[in-house]
């Protein structure tokens, strides 16, 4: 039987508005740590958006970092101390857009860590505006009113294609709309945290997830449309895997 | 030999190193680049850590990291990249992270020259981003004080939890001199305990974010003020040179000081009777060098190697409007003893107007 | 005391003379400093730099007033020779130079430096020779206490080369009145 206790690394609810994908993610985190036993020495690097909740739920040194740099930030935590388990959780925004040069030098650099990017096509925690790297064509923000347009904001980009022609440990892309998916997405995660201790290089894992109140849907909808559309766009799975000896 | 001869860059490089730095993160910049390549070339020796940034944004947050974590750290830029630092410094002091950052100033807005210059004045004294900062800023007139100030930096940036800036230009970071190295030590990255990734420390975690989030915003202001007041009172630095009977004073810090003690020793040669103030400390300006004027003095005459006369307010502001403040200016030029001679004598002659503020 | 500046050609060893100079000096007790205009060039273009060597503490490393002027190109004697101090010492590299007459009070001296580090099979040492020149005709430094430097300097670089004494001997000895 699978147990739903609420991992001990959880200590206060966090803000996340109702039917939001992200903190189904910061369980799945907290989950992985206390099942690989390394809760007492590990650095949660958050972003200055909706991760920012995690910082104060989760019972793990924290540290925000600048809108965009959390790879770099997390690249100076894990340089100085080798030993913790250094891990990021942070957004598209951050990680694809505004800081897609720190989020591919550190892939590159291939820094040990373990980042986690949730994807849900979306700048959430500033009101719903478009995201140039994941807003589907045709999907209404605050920013694209009549839909995005192609002819104007460029396509969405699958970002772990990219990743991947670097020599990087891991990367994946799991989802949140079934428990399934949901039990894939924590391997991938865990997956992530193994290679971290075992110093195999840079771990990369993506998830669809749905942000309810800035689609304008129902938590219900709002998952449906990750399995027909998002999904068609960001298919789910290994990217890369370079393996290694323990 | 006690002395080595080496580039006030090299300077700060080696001094930081034996300051125990062990996290050095940087972009290549003229005419600051032998800080980072000297890094690249000795930061593993002692074990440390050296990364080239992809950008200045990226090395300063790999910085808030390495700082947040424990690490004496540094960077350095110049002219256009030290711009892109600010948001470094403005997150850096959000949470009163220790960090030594360099700025050797060349000249100009924009990407201005690779030259010598002195007009990042006000974005090291009055910059460190958006919101209510303020960075201790040091400013070397020599390859041993690069050396000696930087190695100070370190623990002043510890004491106050704050950012130092090492203030040089194109100048001081390039020329050789004589430089009297200090000890080498080491730093234990678990002595504070308010640093992220020591894990035997007991709980609570630490959260590094706005320190006004951690400690609520009315202990988090009071803090603060306390903290700029005292590094105001305390850390106010400068030399005097030959001030007691001068009936002008310059005032300059950084290369332009140099000069200026040549202008001195040769105007007196002369029969005109200059003196100088260098601030060592430009912020903390150092208000006290002002408090009494030699009888007889004319007024005081800031000579900097910018456009605008930066420093020239915070004289006036120092001097209370109490006596006229005139600048000398010389933009991308270094300034001239003789030049600086005969800006003095029309200054008596009354052909010069004192500075306005602009 | 001596406000100092070398030039040349960039690769004629200008900055790399400028450094033996206070090297040597450095090591005698003096206080020194060596400054270098730096420009967007990586190669070629003129190069030039300014040593102060001094008993006093050294004030602007820029000096304005000349009391020694190197010049190992013609543009460099150009440019910097109306900065001479009266009395003072200009030093050519008659293979490259032909001096303009110089202000009044300043004398010129003269070695074939690019010739002469030709002929010993030492094209770069051209900035050596000038400095035996340099310190035979100022006696700004002790001959002897300046070849020991030399080879010094060389020795800590792992570039020690007879030829490079030979070069400095040549010119300490066949430098001449213009």
């Amino acid at each position: 039987m699978p147990s739903y206790k609420k991992p001990e690394s959880i200590l206060q609810p966090a803000g996340y508005c109702g039917g939001c994908g992200h903190g189904i993610i910061q369980r799945l985190i907290a989950e992985c740590l206390e099942e690989l036993g390394v809760t007492n020495n590990v650095v949660n690097v958050v972003d200055i958006a909706c991760a920012y909740w995690s910082l104060d739920a989760l019972n793990f040194d924290a540290i925000a970092g600048p809108h965009g740099r959390c790879a770099s930030v997390a690249t100076g935590v894990k340089k100085v101390r080798p030993d913790s388990t250094v891990y990021v959780h942070a957004g598209d925004g951050c990680s694809y857009v505004i800081g897609l040069a720190e989020t591919c030098y550190t892939a590159i650099r291939d820094v040990p860590i373990t980042m986690v990017v949730v994807n849900n096509g979306i700048f959430g925690m500033t009101g719903g505006q478009m995201n140039l790297a994941t807003t589907l064509i045709g999907d209404k923000t605050l920013s694209s009113r009549s839909g995005r347009k192609r002819e104007t904001s460029g396509h969405p980009v699958d970002m772990l294609k990219a990743l991947s022609s670097f020599d990087i440990a891991f990367a994946a892309r799991g989802a949140l709309y079934d428990a399934k998916h949901i039990e894939q997405t924590k391997q991938y995660i865990k997956k992530g945290f193994e290679n971290q201790l075992a110093s195999r290089g840079f771990s990369i894992i993506e998830v669809l997830s749905p942000c309810p109140t800035n689609w304008k849907m129902t938590p219900e909808a709002a998952m449906e449309k990750i399995k027909t559309e998002n999904e068609a766009v960001f298919p789910v799975g290994v990217y890369t895997d370079r393996g290694g000896a323990e | 030999m006690d002395y080595v001869l080496m580039k006030g860059n090299e300077a700060i490089a080696e001094a930081a190193l034996r300051a125990g730095c062990r996290f050095y993160a940087g972009y290549p910049i003229t005419p600051q680049s032998e800080i980072l390549e000297y890094m690249s070339a000795n930061m593993e020796k002692h074990g440390g850590v050296f990364i080239q940034g992809e950008n200045e944004i990226a090395s300063m947050s790999m910085l808030w990291g390495a700082a947040a974590a424990g690490a004496r750290c540094m960077s350095s830029s110049s002219g256009p990249g030290f711009d892109l630092k600010q948001e470094g410094i403005s997150y850096l002091s959000s949470y009163n992270l220790p960090a030594v950052i360099v700025c050797a100033m060349r000249y100009g807005t924009g990407d201005g020259e690779i030259t010598a210059g002195q007009d990042s004045y006000w974005e090291a004294v009055r910059g460190g981003g958006h919101g209510d900062s303020r960075q201790i800023v040091l400013a070397p007139a020599s390859v041993d004080e690069c050396a000696a100030l930087t190695y100070e930096a370190f623990d002043l940036a510890e004491k106050y939890r704050n950012v130092v800036l090492i203030l040089t230009d194109g100048a001081i970071s390039q020329m050789i001199e004589k430089c009297h190295l200090p000890q080498a030590r080491e730093h234990d990255i678990n002595q504070f305990d308010w640093t992220i990734g020591n894990h035997k420390k007991d709980d609570p975690k630490n959260k590094v974010t706005n320190l006004d989030r951690t400690i609520g915003y009315e202990a988090a202001e009071r803090y603060l003020r306390n903290k700029f007041k005292t590094m105001h009172d305390q850390e106010q630095r400068w030399e005097e040179f030959m001030t007691d009977d001068a009936e002008l004073i310059l005032v300059a810090y950084g290369i332009s000081s140099r000069v200026c003690k040549s202008a001195v020793r040769q105007a007196r040669s002369e029969g005109l009777r200059l003196g100088l103030i260098r601030p060592i400390s430009v912020w903390p300006y150092p208000e006290k060098a002002f408090a009494h004027a030699p009888e007889g003095l004319k007024g005081y005459v800031s000579v900097e190697m910018s456009l605008s006369a930066q420093m020239g307010q915070d004289i006036l502001l120092a001097t209370r409007f109490r006596k006229p403040v005139y600048a000398c200016l010389t933009t991308l030029n270094l300034p001239t003893a003789e030049g600086i001679i005969d800006y003095c004598r029309g200054i008596i002659a009354g052909a010069h107007q004192p500075m306005e503020v602009l | 005391m001596a406000d100092i500046i070398m030039a040349g050609f960039g690769g004629q060893g200008i900055l790399t003379a400028g450094k033996i100079l206070i090297d040597v000096a450095a090591r005698q007790g003096k206080n020194v400093s060596w400054t270098s205009s730096y420009g967007a060039e990586m190669r070629g273009g003129t190069a030039s730099c300014s040593v102060v060597i001094s008993d006093e503490e050294i004030g602007s490393p820029y000096p304005s007033k000349l009391d020694i002027l190197l010049a190992m190109n013609d543009p460099s004697y150009g440019k910097f020779i109306s900065q001479m101090r009266p009395g003072g010492v200009a030093l050519v590299n008659t293979s490259l130079v032909s001096p303009q007459t110089p202000p009044e009070g300043v004398q010129v001296y003269g070695v074939a430096a690019t010739d002469m580090a030709n002929a010993a099979g030492n094209g770069r040492a051209a900035n050596l020779v000038m400095l035996g020149a340099l310190i035979k005709v100022t006696g700004l430094m002790d001959d002897q206490a300046f070849r020991e430097g030399l080879e010094s300097f060389f020795g800590k670089k792992g570039h020690a080369n007879p030829a490079n004494l030979e070069c400095y001997r040549q010119g300490f000895e066949n430098v001449s009145k213009l």
